[in-house]
Parts: structure tokens; sequence; C-alpha cells
């Protein structure tokens, strides 16, 4: 090969750097035209989550991941500080009139929705009506008393309740997204409308623009009323995805992002050590770290397979070696954070996968072909690959069982996909993290109830005597017999062995604390330091 | 996944010829002449010590499972390869992931041995099958495998079974180029015209006459193979797609990775990956130092 | 010129047509409901029919087959399980990136390996050479992701050289951009390269010590020619175009190695895509993927086959 020909081939080949270059993006140029150029000059936070939004619809997401994006966005009645106690947010008060037949809010009159419409008692209306009408999410078993609701004026809602039940407010007022009425009464059916585009919202950052797989971009908005006087200084919040949480604690610990959405998992808080500029919050837990049975399944319906498989669950290790002590066991469905209705009287199932497999053989099953494990019992255990503490409590759980003859295929899949599989009934256990449950009522009556009135029943269970005991503790206004009627409820849960609890976890967050300051964390890793109050609060050091 | 050339070619790159089914020397000169090279000797031991590891190793470590109370610690004395975030001893899992890597690259380079000798043997006989053995092995070779492999090991459900078969059955044509390719040259050879003109049939000239003169090359190809089929199996353990009920060296690195420590717990991804590595590298070494070894034009070197 | 050009197009469509049946076949042959491949996942009852509609999945399987095939033609690989979007949408959204990784990958490849080959051939047996046979060798033993996380933790990390995650910082414009691009694609590139590099010089160098054994070489240096002069000239002309071709039959390692390097680096192209689409087990996205990644390196191949036509004077007269 001559020079010429050389110089013929770096050619060509510097034409293909070239329009593969051009072709990847077009660089940049023409997207997101509202973002000032050269990017030095606005505040950005950028923060790592690991999947992309499944739903944009607020009245319908139940995904955590969904929920930091969208919980910026829409405003709430109240909100959770960070003492876990409900503070005003939307709602400026809210008082119990007619012997707490009536509910009513109060809501200031400075929201504004990002168009330029005020926020109204209508759209509190509007949205309540909605979910009550379509049954959208966990919200909907939270207003099933509604039997109406009043706006005599622009700031005033009145929910006229048929009995009165002590934590609707709360419970209505912490969980229910305001969202816009005249936005979303246009979409007709709402069930179907995916609100993936022209985001109006109130809350303390707009949604701009969504890139999927790769980033969503907030900016602020100037008129949520509870911003630091002269606006947020976060101009921006960017949401870059990770789908590993590896990835992100790198990105963060080398200045890609300055925020994990996600908690660190125990095992990689040491990774976070010696880093001057990482920061680590420790935040409450409002959940609980456990595993479901699907009692649709023929053999998960048998009290007796429940409990054994109980049995094969080590908590006391799983707690002192993935959580490296960072957490606390719990026994029955109450968290131990609800002291007060907590039944402190339950046994935990002891951890004996030969007691487990006696139990099974008990029951009835037996290993015919010899192969080691009991017949039938083969069931698929789903969880989320994105958390790393409980894929590895799936695999310890899974070998244990193994010991007691029964035989557990771990499917960890994407978030997403682990979400809609448990929403859809297509898995026989379930190991999961409740991230918030509020008060012990709403948390028995959503998960439990055989209406499922809350989307969140995922045992699927359908027992009446677990309804009347459900149903008679809702309408006990007495406190403390409303206390043992709770008590009684755990008690009934935990020898049915409908759920395997397995820890309250001590939540971090990791931020770079070199670069922001000021974050108003809440408790969980629903909220965390991702919510719109909080990231409005942030200010960058120096 | 590792860059093979396609033309299978990796044998004689190192020696810098094709592999040719020259006329053997006897089996004791080539084994001396094999063993007299540092990197041969070396090549063979490392392939032996990991075979009686895959072997043995299993019965003189505990199976690693539950949960252990030293966690992340780096290697010592009591954890060679320190412990994972489970308080598991790495070096156990090591030693077992061993034995999977060695079955899986064992069964799926027979598997594809199998299948690329018959096909490459037809194309070198038979010349009408030859335009399709050419095109389709052509073919297999440029498509993006891994990502075939993928979807099908998805589907079929991950087992140590289903990756042997994935692995096996995409591993063929780079077999089928090479025994072709040297089956072709045997077969224009004046014995194989004597033998046709005796009235053989064609099942027994390429039986009794081609087949033999291939079989070092055969031996070749099985070292190759199966080195691939150590990183495929590696690769899709990484990915998800490996046996959950068996350790893989690609289950440890994707563990590590999943629960956030590969920057901290260094032992945990590269202890698995010098296995990958020297396990390849011993192979590719003794595939290409036992070709160079039967032939005597590379005496001299 | 017409005639090659023409035979090697038919070739590039004769493996894709392979790599589709492959697949279509192969996938409703493996246990599990066939129907699974198109209708599931998180659709409403009326996608899942319109699509059983679409594809005929009432029919027999041959019918299946040529609705498929008429179906793909048309740019159609179906709807993904769980994001609900065509699949030729979202593979095309993440396809340039990938195209850009293993493009890069490929010429600087070349670019490297040139040089490295013949200067190897060039002075066999010294020093030089015994380098590139043992890094030659090493190369396939080499397992991507561990280069890959060896690259993550050190190079950006602990040195903090690179940005870790994600292809461009989307806020830069014009030359930052471009800077941008190029310090995201760094890492990945690198450990494709890595892996590519060694087998690709070694091989080199093989062709070049046989070309350069042949008689009109041996001519050539009779005829008074400089050695340096006749090893450039004449010895790299005639390796390099098998060895130009060749590298493109790489170009399906090399995807399949920018599967695994996307997903060490969170790199946003269709190999982290097939990453999530196995843990969301969405077979349409998986099998729209494959079958995409089959048709870009089909097409890099043709390309690469034409221009090693235009680059050989022998071939074109």
């Amino acid at each position: 090969m001559n020079m010429r020909t050389l110089g013929r081939w770096s050619g060509a080949v510097t034409a293909v750097v070239t329009a593969l270059a051009l072709t990847s993006c077009g660089l940049n140029e023409g997207k997101d035209a509202s973002k000032p150029t050269g990017g030095g000059t606005s505040t950005t936070l950028r923060i790592g989550t690991t999947t992309d939004v499944a739903n944009f619809n607020p009245l319908q997401s139940l995904s955590k991941t969904d929920n930091w994006i969208l919980n910026a966005m829409y405003p709430h009645l109240l909100r959770i500080d960070e003492n876990a106690k409900k503070v005003p947010e939307l709602a400026s008060e809210y008082t119990h009139e007619d012997g707490g037949k009536s509910v009513v809010f109060k809501l200031r009159d400075d929201f504004v929705w990002s168009d330029g419409t005020p926020v109204t008692s209508a759209d509190v209306k509007y949205s309540a009506e909605t979910i009550m009408k379509n049954k959208l999410g966990n919200v909907a078993a939270k207003l099933t008393w509604v039997e109406g609701i009043e706006t005599p004026d622009a700031t005033t809602v009145v929910f006229k309740l048929s009995q009165p039940y002590a934590p609707f407010a709360e419970g209505v007022g912490f969980w229910m997204s305001v969202v816009p009425k005249h936005v979303f009464e246009k979409a007709g059916d709402i069930t179907k409308f995916a609100n993936n585009a022209d985001w109006v919202g109130a809350g303390a950052y707009i949604l701009k623009s969504a890139t999927p797989g790769q980033r969503y971009v907030m900016t602020r908005n100037d008129k949520y009323p509870y911003a630091p006087k002269g606006g947020a200084a976060v101009e921006t919040v960017e949401y870059r995805l990770y789908p590993d949480v590896n990835t992100m604690q790198l990105a963060l610990r080398n200045g890609d992002i300055d925020l994990m959405g996600t908690p660190v998992p125990a095992s990689a808080v040491a990774s976070f050590k010696g880093d001057e500029k990482i920061k680590l919050q420790e935040v409450g837990s409002l959940g609980f770290a456990h595993i479901t049975y699907n009692v649709t399944n023929e053999h998960l319906a048998r009290p007796k397979v429940r409990q054994a498989l109980s049995m094969v669950v080590d908590t006391k290790s799983i707690i002192s070696t993935v959580l490296q002590g960072e957490g606390t066991a719990t026994t029955g469905p109450i968290s131990p954070i609800f002291a007060e209705y907590d039944n402190t009287g339950l046994q935990p199932y002891p951890f004996d996968p030969a007691a487990a497999r006696k139990l099974l053989e008990e029951d009835g099953y037996a290993d015919k072909n010899g192969d080691g494990k009991l017949d039938g019992l083969s069931f698929e255990m789903v969880c989320d690959q994105s958390n790393p503490n409980l894929t590895r409590v799936a695999q310890v759980v899974r070998e244990d069982a193994a010991k007691a003859g029964v035989d557990l295929v771990a499917s960890c899949v994407e978030r997403n996909t682990f979400l809609s599989r448990t929403k859809s009934g297509d898995y026989d256990l379930d190991v999961s993290q409740w991230a918030v449950f509020d008060n012990p009522m709403d948390q028995l009556r959503s998960t439990y109830l055989s209406s499922n009135p809350g989307g969140i029943n995922y045992n699927l269970v359908k027992d009446p005597k677990l309804d009347k005991l459900i149903n008679e503790a809702a309408v006990t206004t007495d406190q403390a017999k409303f206390a043992g009627k709770i008590k009684d409820l755990d008690a009934y849960v935990h020898e049915q062995a409908l759920l395997t609890p397995l820890y309250v976890e001590k939540i971090q967050f990791a931020y770079n604390g070199g670069k922001f300051t000021g974050f108003q964390p809440s408790p969980s890793d629903l909220l965390g330091m991702v919510t719109g109050y909080s990231l409005s609060q942030v200010r960058p050091v120096g | 996944m590792s860059a093979t050339p396609p033309d299978a070619r990796p044998a004689g790159a190192v020696a810098a010829d094709e592999p040719t089914a020259s006329v053997p020397p006897s089996a004791m000169r080539s084994l001396r002449r094999f063993l007299s090279k540092p990197s041969g000797a070396l090549s063979i031991s490392m392939l032996l010590l990991f075979l009686m590891t895959g072997l043995f190793g299993p019965l003189f470590v505990d199976r690693p499972g539950g949960l252990g109370a030293e966690i992340l610690r780096p290697p010592s004395l009591a954890h060679w390869f320190g412990t994972d975030d489970l308080g598991q001893d790495v070096f156990a899992q090591v030693v077992w992931g061993t034995r999977v890597s060695l079955t899986v690259a064992v069964a799926a380079s027979a598997i594809a041995i199998v299948i690329g000798t018959a096909l490459g043997l037809l194309g070198a006989y038979s010349r009408r099958a030859d335009a399709w053995v050419t095109t389709v092995t052509d073919l297999m070779l440029s498509l993006p495998l891994l990502p075939l492999m993928i979807m099908v090991t998805a589907l079929a459900g991950p087992s140590v079974t289903t990756l042997t078969f994935v692995i096996g059955l995409f591993s063929w044509p780079e077999v089928t180029r090479l025994i072709r390719s040297n089956g072709l040259v045997v077969v224009s050879m004046p014995y194989i015209d004597g033998a046709r003109a005796l009235g053989a049939t064609g099942w027994r000239i390429v039986t009794r006459e081609v087949l033999p003169a291939v079989v070092p090359l055969i031996v070749v190809s099985v070292l190759l193979t199966a080195a691939r089929a150590v990183i495929s199996e590696a690769g899709l353990s990484f990915l998800g797609l490996g046996d959950p009920d068996s350790w893989s060296w690609g289950r440890i690195i994707l563990n590590a990775q999943r629960s956030g420590v590969i920057s901290t717990a260094w032992w945990q991804t590269l202890f698995p990956s010098l296995a990958i590595l020297l396990l390849v590298l011993s192979a590719t070494v003794a595939g290409v130092r036992f070709n160079d070894s039967r032939d005597p034009r590379l005496k001299d070197r | 010129m017409a005639e090659f050009i023409a035979r090697r197009a038919m070739r590039a469509i004769l493996t894709i047509w392979i790599a589709v049946t492959v697949t279509f076949f192969l996938l409703r042959l493996l246990p599990g409901d066939p129907t699974l491949l198109v209708v599931e996942g998180d659709m409403t009852p009326e996608m899942q029919q319109a699509l059983r509609e679409q594809y005929g999945l009432d029919k027999p399987m041959m019918t299946q087959y040529w609705l498929y095939l008429s179906e793909l033609v048309r740019g159609n690989l179906g709807t993904s399980f769980r994001q609900l979007q065509p699949v030729t949408d979202i593979i095309v959204s993440r396809l340039p990136w990938t195209a850009l990784l293993a493009g890069s990958a490929f010429v600087l490849t070349i670019l490297l390996g040139i040089p490295l080959g013949v200067y190897a051939a060039a002075h066999r047996g010294k020093r030089v050479d015994r380098v590139v046979q043992m890094f030659g060798i090493t190369g396939h033993a080499l397992f991507v992701p561990s280069i890959g996380i060896l690259l993550l933790v050190v190079a950006g990390s602990w040195l903090g050289w690179f940005p870790i995650g994600g292809a461009i910082d989307p806020d830069t414009r014009g030359l930052d951009a471009y800077i941008s691009l190029f310090h995201h694609l760094a890492l990945p590139l690198l450990s494709l390269v890595v892996v590519q590099l060694g087998p690709y010089a070694l091989t080199l160098r093989t062709n070049m010590l046989e070309v350069l054994g042949e008689d009109y070489i041996k001519s050539a240096r009779g005829r008074g020619l400089s050695p340096q002069r006749t090893l450039w000239r004449h010895a790299l002309r005639n390796a390099f175009l098998p060895a130009l071709t060749l590298m493109g039959l790489q170009l399906g390692t090399l995807v399949g190695g920018a599967v695994l390097t996307e997903t060490v680096f969170a790199y946003p192209g269709v190999g982290r895509l097939i990453y999530e689409a196995v843990g969301q087990l969405d077979y349409p996205l998986l099998q729209g993927a494959f079958i995409m990644l089959a048709v870009t390196v089909v097409v890099a191949n043709l390309i690469t086959d034409v221009v090693s036509m235009l680059l050989n004077p022998r071939i074109r007269a």
C-alpha cells in the first residue's frame, strides 16, 4: 500500500467516525432548548436512580422510583417531616367536625400550577373522586368511607364520611397526589392516561424532559410556596439512570452525581469511609422487609406450609450479615415503630429447617421420588434485583429452604418487572420491602382485606375471618379497645404466617457533602432526601 | 467474548502457520517436543491443576453457602481469597466454580467438536455439500452470537445443561472451518484417490483415511473451543444467566457487582478473573504448543 | 464491480434471513408458550388481541413465520412487553451508541493493529515480536467484564480521570460536547480494544510472514528495493486486505463484547438494553435487539467488503 492509498483509507476512516459521531445524537444540539447553554451557570443537583419511570400518572403509580420524581411535582395535602409527623403542605390545617364524620381541609391559596392556574379545592375533589371511581392505587383504600366531597370555596375541602375513621385525614392527606383537574380531565379515560409529556405540576420541581435509559430533568417551580426566600437554590434536578448500584456509588464518588436516590446497601457503606466529601444521612424507617406468600397457590394456601417456610428464614443471621447489624427484627405484620399497637407477646418462628421439614411431613408432604425434596413443594420467589440486600436474602433463604426439602427458585428481576409481576399475582413468594406504613389500620386494610381496596393485598388472601376482624377494628372508636383489636390482628396474621417479616432496616443515603447541604430528610426510602420540600431547601456549599 | 479470529487461526497464530494435517511424527517425540518448551510444560501443569481442583477440590472445601460471621474480609490465612458480603469464602466459591466452568467447557466443546468435525469432513469430502457448509459456517461466524445465546438461555431457563447446550451449539462453526480446510488438503492427496480407485466407499474413506489425519487438529480444537466456552459461560453468568444452583466464576463477579462492593472488595472480582485468565490462557497455549510440536518445520523456533 | 457488490449484497440479505429464521424457529421450539414471544407482560387485553391478529398466532407456524417476515420487512419488530412501545423505536434510540462504541473499537483496532503486526513481522523473533505474540495469545483469555471493572475502578474511580456511566453530558454544546462524548467513550472503548487488539495484530503478523515468504517479495528485494520499502509497499498491501476482511468478520464478537462492556459502564447502548431486557423478561425486545445487531454487523461487513474492493486494484480491474 502506498501513501496515497493510505491517505484514502484514513480519509474513509475519518468519514466513518464522523458519520457515527454525528448520527449518535446530533451532539445535544436542538435538545432541551429550555436549558441555558454552557451548562455552568445554573445549579444542577444530579441524583442517581435505578430504573426508568414506569408510569407518569401519579394517581396510578405504585413504584417507589416513580414516586421520587412524581412526588416532587404534585402537591399533597400533608407531608411527613423528619420526625415522621404529618405537617402542612398544600393544606394549611385540617379539622374534624360532626363527631369525626366530616373532615375539613383548609388549603393554602398560594399554590399555582405551572401553567399559571391556581391550585384550588376543585383539584383536590377531582383527584379524590377520580381515585374512588377508578379504584386507583393504594389511596383508594383510604377513601373507602367517603360519601361525598364538598368545596364550599376555593380553599376549603370537606370530606363527608359514612363513619368516623381516625386515620383518615393523615392517610389521605399524606398519600393522595393532587393533580391539575383542567389537564387530567381532558385526557378522557384516566386509567389509560400516560401523562408522559408537557407536565403541569405545582410541587417544588416540574419534569421537563424524559430520556428513557438516560435521564429525567426537572426544573425549579418558582412559585413553590415553601421555597426559601429568593427561590430554591437548586434550579435543575436531574435524575440519571444507573441500573446497578455499584456504578451509582462510583459515580457519586467520582462527582458524576451528587446524591444516590437508592439507599446505600450495608455491604457498601464501607466504600464511602475515608472519602471526606461524601456524607451519609441516616433516616428512620416506616416500613419493613418481608416475604409474602401468594395464597392462590394450592400449597401456599395451607397455613402449615407457610409456617414451615417461616421457619427456614434465619432473620438473626440475615440482620447481622446482610445488614451488618444495621437493622432490627420484627414479628408479625405490625412493625415495632407502632409501639402502641405492636403485639409484643408474639413469638417469632424459630429458625429450624429440620423442624420445618417435619412440619411439612406432618402436613402430608413426602419425598416419594427420593430426590431429597418434598414432592410438589417448588415455588418461584421473585425479588427486585436493584435491591442488593433483598437479592442476598433471597439467595440465603433459598439455600435454607432446600434443607427443609422445599425448592425455591429465586427470580430476581428488574425493578419494574418485579412490580408488575407482584401486582398481577404472577409469583409464589415475594421478597420485598414495604416503604411506608403511616398507621397500622390502613396497613391491615390495604394488605389483607379480600376486596383489596388498596391494590396491595399481595397475598391475594380472601379470609372471611380476617375481613371480619379488620372491619370490626376499623369502626372501633375506643382507643384501648382499638389497640387491642390491632394486637389481635397482629397475632392472627402471625399465626397464619401470611408473611414472614425480615427486618426493619436502618436506611442510609449518601450525598456529596462537599457540594450540597441543607437536605431536609424524611423517614423511609420512599421519601428520604428527594421530596420536593427537601430538594427546595438544598443549597450549594460555599 | 474474547477475540478469536474467525478463520480459527488462533492455533496457528502464534506458530505463524495454519495448523496443518501433516503426517504426524511419533507420539513420544511430539510429547517430548511439546514439553521441551517451558510454556508447553507450564500450560499443561496449569491445566492439570485446574482439572484436579475441579475434580477433587470440592471434596476438601465446603460448598459455599449460608451466612458467615466474617464479612468482606480481605485475603488472609483463614480465607485465602477473602470473604464476600455474606461472609462466604471466596476461595471456596472459586474452587466450586472451577468444577462448573470445566464441566461446561468440556461438555460444550464435545458438542461443538462432534458437530463441527462432522460438518467439516462433509464439506471437505463432498463438493456438493461443501458450498452449503461453507456458506452456513461463514454466516454463523459473522453473526453477533452472544445476544443470541443470551436470548436462548433466558427463554430455556438458566441451568448448567442449558448453558452447555447453548454454548456447544453456537461454537461449532470455528471447528468446521478448521477441519474442512485441512480435510481438503488430505482429500486431495494421492492416497485418497488410490483408495477411491480401489472401490472404497465415501464413508470408509472419510472415517478411515481423512478423520485419522485430522485427529491432531481435533485435539487442538478441543482445547481452543473449551477455552472459548469458559469465557462464554463466565459472560452469560455475569449477565445473570448462570445456574442459580451452581457456583460459577461469572456469578462471583456478578455478586460483587450487585452488592456494590467492586471498588472495596477487590478480592471478590480479582480471583475469579484470574482463574478465568489462567485457565483460558493455559488451554490456548497448550493448543498452540501442541500444534507447533507436530510440525517439524517449526523445530528450530 | 457492480456484480461484486450485488453478490455481496445478496449474501448479506441471505445472512440476515438466516439469522431471522433461526431465531424465529429456535425460540418457538423451546419449551414455553410460543405466543409468549409476541404478547405478554403488561399489555392490555386489547393490545394483546391486536398483536395476536397481526401475527396470526392462532394459525400454523409457517403462516406465523411469513407474517413475522412481512412485518419485519416493514421494520416492525413487535411491541415490547414492558415498555409497551414498538421494539424498533426503542432499539433505534439506543443503536447509535453501540454503533459508535463498536465502530470506534473496530477502527482503533485496525489503526493500532496494523503497525503493530507489521512491525512484529519485520522484527520477527525480536523482543517486540515476542511481546506481540504474548499480547496476542493473552487477548483470547481476557474476560471483558474483568477488564471493564479494572478500568472502571482504577481509571474511573481511584484516579477519577473519566466520568462514570452515561455516554455524554447532555448539557454540553459544540466542541465541549465532542470532548464529553469521547471522555465518556474512552473506558468502554479501551476495554474492547485491549481484548481485540492483540489477537488481531498477531493475525496480521502471520499474514505478513506468509506474504514475506513469497517469491515476488524475494524478487523485489532482489531488485534492490530497500527492506522498508518492500515491507510497506508490497507486503502490507497483500497482507492488509485479508486482514481488513478478517476484522470485518470480527464484528460479531466485537458486538458481543459491547454487550458486556456497556453493562459494566452503564453505557446506554443496545448492549445494556439487552441486559435490561433479560431482567425484564422482555422477549420481543431481546429478539429485536439481536436482529438489529445482526443487521448492523452484516451491513458493516458489506461496507468493509466494498471498501476493501475499492482499495484493492486487483479486484477492481
